[in-house]
């Protein structure tokens, strides 16, 4: 049976962009 | 007798008030896609982002489900990523505001299917963003 979350490297620039946007707060609408 | 106040100190309530993103919640599945990118790793295949528990058991996915507000929920594992967002008829009210949610992470590729379509014979499929059009066809 295939793992849904088998993962594979991400590339740097997923990573960066992924970093970038962990550290972006949220726009919060009301 | 005197008494004293104890204050909370201040800097805890500055950096609970500088991230908003901390109020945020995972959904279903979420936090196990964001300890995933914390490694450095993605899914090998597309998320599913559905309001049924019963759909895309096969595929990494994400579940919205009704005690939370779509604004409330933590979607930055997104980012990048392949995400197709299953849903019904009856979904539509939070359809919007889903889609922007996840736009806003800036995906690699958004797409919607309408499980309801595909009963009615309907076109079911709909590319909403695409980063590049080969990207989305690579999976």
């Amino acid at each position: 049976m295939i793992d849904p979350y088998a993962a594979i490297e991400a590339t740097p620039e997923q990573q960066s962009a992924y970093a970038e946007q962990s550290t972006k707060p949220y726009k919060i609408r009301f | 007798m005197q008494t004293q106040i104890k204050k909370p100190p201040l800097e805890r309530a500055a950096s609970k008030n500088a991230h908003p993103n901390l109020t945020r919640k995972y959904p279903p599945y979420g936090k196990k896609l964001d300890d995933l990118r914390r490694r450095g790793l993605v899914p090998a295949m597309r998320v599913i982002v559905t309001t049924d528990w019963k759909i895309g058991g096969a595929f990494p996915r994400i579940i919205i489900t009704d005690d939370t507000p779509v604004t409330c929920l933590q979607f930055n594992y997104l980012n990048g990523l392949h995400v197709e967002v299953v849903h019904y008829d009856h979904d539509n009210h939070i359809l919007e505001s889903l889609i922007t949610e996840i736009l806003s992470i800036q995906p690699a590729t958004l797409s919607a299917f309408n499980m309801d379509a595909v009963k009615q014979d309907k076109p079911a499929f709909k590319l909403i963003f695409s980063k590049s059009v080969m990207e989305g066809t690579n999976d």
